[in-house]
């Protein structure tokens, strides 16, 4: 709440004086210059932001810097409960969601992703190590867009990212 | 509507029941009523022959006295000396009945007699007008036969009047023969009649002979009967005019009740003389010889039953105890079959656990591997593909090796489960001081406990004894344990060793004062791939098998492991070493 009317009182300054400084934002506004720095690239940044849900740290950042190099914004969460955190500031165009994690696993997260009507309209891409078809089905049944087995191909993983990705924008 | 119908139902069973046992029941009457009637008639049948033998037997016994006395009276050419006193003799001595037979000549004077003290030897029938029946056989030449009298002494008596012609015709008197009726009676009717009474009386009605009473002998019939019966009356009244028959009347008894009988009567034929014999029977006792024959028939009845019951119950037995052995032994094999079917139930829920488990394991195993490949695969792939700048090149190649390590680790990591688990983990045995140890393994947790700020205290006594073990796999089982304990312990906290020198054992504790462990993941805590935090362990490079190899290491060399935790307190892993190595501990020796 508090961020979005700091975007507003920014948003309306930078309207009223094109030529203003984060500095003078800042002290017009009573707030650190970082923060409004921060706020501004947030508001300026266009690319298409992908949130990816895994608990191994290391796949999570392979496939970050990948996709970063591409020109998406990736943001993480290590579980499900944290995806939800993050879903609460920020929605990501696409959601790219491992299949096997401890306590909540991503069928779950899925599932409850789509019962969400803010969030049933986000892609979802699953990632698991396991195979097998019937894993296949289930995460199909229960909504995700997509479906990948680890280790996966860099490539067809991006081009599955941009299909679903035009999809939903059509 | 049920209860209507119910209620019908019963009233109808009780209607068909009811109308049975008045069928049952009339039906018996019935038979009982006719066998009555059949007991009778033949009673009265074998009452009338009894009659008719009692009434042939008077006649053939005076029969007999009167051929004889006739015999005597023919054929003389003159009266004998002795005027029949010796033939007088020997017919009263030979033949019994007799009261006296005497001689009286024409004159009508008793000449002689025998015996002589029944004889009034001189007495005159003329004189004393007693003379009218030798008129009448002097006369008529035949035997004539007195009706009953009263003799001197005062019993009843018949004179039977003989007449005596000499060969040339002259009427020289007659024999006159004095028989008592006790005398016939006593001879003839010799049956003791219990039940009834049997009597004999004259054309006139006069009663001769009464075997239920004597006193009323010589009385007229009519008038001693004591309830006028018109059936009795018209009995005795047949009976007078000589008939023969059968007949029923009623009568009081000795208490005064009234009584039916049944009496049978037969004339007695006899010369001019007519008598009736009577047979009489009260009708109970008829009754009760049909009672004997249903008693014995009942209890031939009931002793048929109670055999029949006997035998049914004996076999009823045999097959019930036959039958009992056949279940006892159906139950016993059903039993066993049951108990095996258990069995194998059981085999099978644990084959399929074992089935589930290795499945799990497998895809466990299978999900750890993949991992690091998909890391590694991406961070390849990026770099192949991409310009990127010296920074994420290095980070990228780091993570690269630090997956290969971590693969390779868990290559190991499963050998050594796979070994554990076959039973062919290898151990060295060496002198080994866990002083050493301990510093080897600090050594190796030094830079993570550092980073945390954590102390790490080790209590062990100063002459710690020697023994014999696996000295890298001791070392492996403390890193382990020490990086357990520093992971879960908060920055500035304190860990624990402590080595407990006991009887053939070594006992050591490592104890951290973290989070603790709650006990449903207690249980759980040795399991393969069971990891308290996963993403904690994978940070550290864990593989989630560490405590399940040290476990298979422990138990493995004949030692024990086991964990005190309490939540929010710190939890505590004890383990115990053998100080010296038994055969049978190790599961496999190395070089031995």
């Amino acid at each position: 709440m508090e961020r979005e009317t700091l975007e507003k009182d920014i948003l309306r300054l930078l309207e009223q004086q094109p030529e203003i400084s984060a500095k003078e934002i800042a002290d017009q506004l009573s707030v650190s210059e970082d923060i409004v720095a921060k706020t501004i690239e947030i508001l300026s940044d266009t690319r298409q932001k992908v949130l990816i849900v895994d608990d191994e740290p290391d796949a999570v950042i392979a496939t970050k810097r990948a996709l970063e190099a591409d020109g998406y914004n990736v943001i993480e969460a290590n579980n499900g409960v944290m995806a939800f955190d993050v879903l609460k500031s920020d929605i990501p165009d696409v959601i790219l969601l491992d299949v096997m994690m401890p306590d909540m696993d991503g069928f779950e997260v899925c599932r409850r992703l789509k019962e969400e009507p803010l969030y049933e309209n986000i892609p979802v891409i699953m990632l698991t190590a396991k195979g097998e078809i019937n894993d296949k089905v289930e995460g199909l049944d229960i909504g995700a867009d997509d479906y990948m087995t680890k280790p996966f191909n860099l490539k067809e993983l991006k081009a599955r990212i941009k299909t679903v990705l035009r999809r939903t924008q059509d | 509507m049920f209860a209507t119908k119910s209620r019908w139902n019963v009233i109808i069973v009780v209607m068909i029941t009811m109308l049975f046992i008045s069928s049952i029941l009339f039906l018996g009457i019935r038979a009982n009523t006719e066998v009555e009637d059949l007991f009778v008639e033949m009673f009265t049948r074998e009452q009338t022959s009894q009659a008719q033998q009692i009434s042939t037997g008077i006649t053939t016994f005076l029969n007999e006295k009167v051929t004889m006395l006739e015999i005597i009276s023919r054929n003389h050419n003159s009266i004998p000396d002795d005027n029949f006193n010796t033939i007088f003799s020997i017919v009263y001595n030979e033949s019994e009945g007799f009261h006296a037979i005497e001689y009286i000549n024409s004159t009508g004077i008793i000449v002689s007699g025998y015996p002589e003290e029944n004889v009034p030897v001189g007495y005159d029938l003329y004189e004393n007008d007693k003379a009218d029946v030798l008129e009448q056989i002097k006369e008529t030449g035949e035997t004539y036969i007195t009706n009953p009298l009263t003799t001197f002494e005062g019993e009843l008596a018949i004179y039977v009047w003989i007449p005596l012609y000499l060969e040339n015709g002259s009427f020289e008197g007659a024999i006159v023969a004095i028989i008592e009726i006790d005398e016939i009676t006593k001879q003839t009717i010799k049956t003791e009649y219990e039940s009834g009474y049997i009597y004999l009386i004259d054309d006139n009605a006069k009663l001769l002979y009464d075997s239920s009473d004597d006193h009323l002998v010589g009385k007229n019939y009519f008038n001693i009967i004591n309830e006028p019966d018109h059936r009795r009356l018209d009995i005795i009244g047949m009976q007078t005019e000589g008939l023969s028959g059968s007949g029923q009347f009623s009568e009081r008894n000795k208490n005064g009740f009234l009584e039916e009988k049944i009496i049978s009567y037969v004339p007695v034929n006899w010369y001019n003389q007519q008598w009736s014999v009577g047979v009489v029977t009260p009708l109970w006792y008829v009754g009760s010889l049909i009672q004997s024959v249903y008693v014995k028939q009942g209890l031939f009845a009931m002793i048929s039953i109670a055999f029949i019951l006997f035998i049914s119950a004996f076999i009823a037995l045999i097959l019930f105890s036959w039958n009992k052995t056949l279940e006892d032994e159906v139950k016993s094999k059903t039993s066993e079959l049951e108990r095996s079917n258990d069995y194998l139930q059981n085999a099978n829920k644990k084959l399929k656990e074992l089935d589930r488990l290795k499945n799990d394991f497998v895809s466990m195993v299978s999900h750890e591997l993949k991992t690091p490949l998909t890391a590694m695969k991406t961070s390849s792939e990026f770099l192949r593909e991409s310009e990127c700048n010296r920074e994420i090149k290095e980070e990228m190649l780091d993570l690269i090796i630090r997956n290969i390590d971590r693969q390779a680790r868990m290559v190991d990591d499963l050998l050594d489960i796979s070994r554990i688990e076959s039973g062919k983990m290898k151990f060295t045995p060496e002198d080994v001081n866990i002083k050493e140890i301990i510093e080897i393994a600090l050594h190796n947790v030094q830079k993570h406990a550092k980073d945390k700020s954590i102390n790490i205290m080790v209590n062990c006594p100063e002459n710690v004894p020697v023994i014999r073990t696996d000295k890298d796999k001791l070392i492996r089982v403390f890193v382990n344990l020490l990086t357990n304990a520093i992971k879960f312990t908060p920055e500035e906290g304190e860990v624990t060793i402590t080595v407990e020198d006991h009887e053939d054992h070594l006992q050591t504790s490592i104890k951290d004062n973290g989070i603790g462990i709650s006990r449903e993941k207690r249980d759980k805590i040795f399991d393969k791939f069971y990891q308290v935090d996963s993403t904690a362990t994978r940070k550290a490079g864990g593989t989630g098998l560490g405590l399940a190899i040290i476990k298979g290491i422990i138990d493995g060399q004949g030692g024990n492991i086991y964990l005190e935790s309490e939540t929010g307190k710190g939890s505590t892993f004890t383990f115990r070493l053998p100080k010296e190595l038994k055969e049978d501990d190790f599961t496999e020796i190395e070089g031995a």
